[in-house]
């Protein structure tokens, strides 16, 4: 059932990109309606500078439908577009300095979609954590966990993105979480009863 | 999923064996058998417990957590009006170049006034233009860089001729740029700095200082197996990605 869905999905991508490539503008208005909240998430989690992570944006959407004629319809239009923005985040990366440095501070506020996420004093502070770990990934593992976690690529997906072979992929991930539980291991053994609470609430 | 042997025939999952697998606990891949000897490996082992929670945890946070940072609300129309205009650069990559700071800024601002003082639809009469090469020189030493560095009129020249040649001669540089003047600056903006470098005027102790100031060393790998990071490249933003015909997409999703 699911994989029907998906299917009609990229059938109806396909009728969009078809009728943008002929300069439709509704059909742009629409390919970048959807994929411009999950695009600019990701850069901006990647360069952690709001201005930077628009311009991003913004590029890579206007290389992508620039090139919208050379586009094969059998790749979904959002692994194109993370894609390309991926790469023009690397060489952003490349010209600023590292992200955590000076960044784009995640504002305090509800910082979960899941309610049983309580915010205290602990768990906002093992979200900061979690949060400082990951911009300490590098820029592929980093690219690679948040793909992963928040957009919910497969590593198929990842590689394409990443233009990496799929055991690489699978590779980053692997050495980012051992990354993230050597970084986070002080914050266990300090807030071990409420990380133990969120697990079971998680699990 | 993963089978592998169990652990169960005569001796217990050691930590060591633990951790090979967490990655295919957590993403649930694991066979029912090693599943549960994993898990009956956890309530052993309180370190194993303790990283199998944080993993979990940190999982949870990263898929759950509210995005902090939204696209302000005008960018769709901002983008669909700079596909409207061809040749026309997007606003937001202009004030990229002005707000990128350094060197860079610098350039930036000393080429645009250049650019402002030319018929930016007739490049080839720029060409010839002595009063605005005069004008462009007078000024270019009024422009002090933010490293501190005076930019001579030398230079400056150089890098307005190899640019208006660019220009004139470079089909494809023309092709690509969509035939306009300010595409032709954003394009070759990488040209025009690396022509200050160049120039004959860059013997004296004033030259422009065009490389970049961050610090930042393009990221070592850390991969001896040569699972290496997508190198950087100037070129990657001029030369898209193309979707390869002999990797055959499985947009399944599976993971």
């Amino acid at each position: 059932m699911a994989s029907q869905t998906s299917s009609a999905d990229h059938q109806r991508e396909r009728e969009l990109v078809e009728q943008a490539r002929k300069g439709d503008s509704v059909a742009l208005r629409a390919l970048v309606d959807q994929h411009k909240d999950r695009l600019f998430a990701f850069i901006w989690r990647m360069v952690r500078d709001h201005h930077d992570a628009e311009d991003i944006c913004q590029e890579a959407f206007l290389k992508a439908f620039a090139s919208l004629d050379t586009f094969l319809s059998e790749y979904r239009f959002s692994t194109w577009l993370f894609t390309i923005g991926y790469r023009v985040c690397l060489n952003q990366l490349r010209r600023k300095k590292p992200v955590g440095s000076e960044v784009d501070q995640a504002p305090p506020g509800p910082d979960s979609s899941d309610p049983a996420f309580i915010v205290t004093e602990e768990t906002g502070r093992i979200r900061d954590a979690i949060w400082s770990a990951v911009d300490e990934l590098t820029p592929s593992q980093r690219a690679t966990v948040l793909l992963f976690y928040r957009q919910d690529f497969g590593c198929q997906e990842i590689a394409r993105i990443l233009q990496l072979p799929p055991a690489t992929v699978k590779s980053h991930l692997h050495r980012a979480r051992a990354r993230l539980r050597e970084l986070l291991a002080p914050l266990a053994d300090r807030d071990w009863s409420a990380i133990r609470n969120l697990a079971e609430r998680a699990g | 999923m993963i089978a592998g042997r169990t652990f169960s025939d005569g001796c217990m999952m050691r930590c060591e064996q633990a951790r090979q697998l967490f990655d295919a606990y957590v993403d649930r891949e694991l066979s029912p058998t090693l599943e549960a000897e994993l898990g009956a490996h956890r309530l052993r082992c309180p370190s194993c417990r303790q990283e199998l929670a944080l993993l979990e945890v940190t999982g949870h946070i990263l898929h759950s957590d509210r995005e902090p940072r939204e696209l302000s609300p005008a960018f769709t129309d901002r983008l669909l009006a700079c596909m409207d205009e061809p040749g026309r650069r997007p606003i937001a990559r202009l004030r990229r170049l002005l707000y990128v700071g350094g060197p860079i800024a610098a350039a930036a601002v000393i080429a645009l006034a250049f650019l402002g003082a030319f018929d930016r639809t007739r490049p080839s009469k720029v060409a010839g233009h002595k009063e605005a090469s005069r004008e462009a020189a007078i000024r270019a030493p009024l422009i002090v860089a933010p490293t501190g560095h005076a930019i001579t009129a030398d230079q400056t020249n150089g890098a307005i001729r190899d640019y208006l040649k660019w220009a004139e001669d470079d089909v494809e540089l023309k092709r690509r740029s969509g035939a306009s003047l300010q595409g032709m600056f954003d394009l070759s903006m990488q040209q025009m700095l690396n022509a200050l470098e160049r120039s004959p005027a860059s013997d004296d102790s004033a030259t422009l200082d065009v490389r970049d100031d961050s610090g930042v060393e393009p990221e070592a790998t850390e991969d001896p197996a040569g699972e290496s990071d997508a190198s950087f490249d100037d070129s990657l933003e001029d030369s898209l990605p193309e979707a390869s015909p002999e990797d055959p997409p499985d947009e399944s999703g599976e993971r």
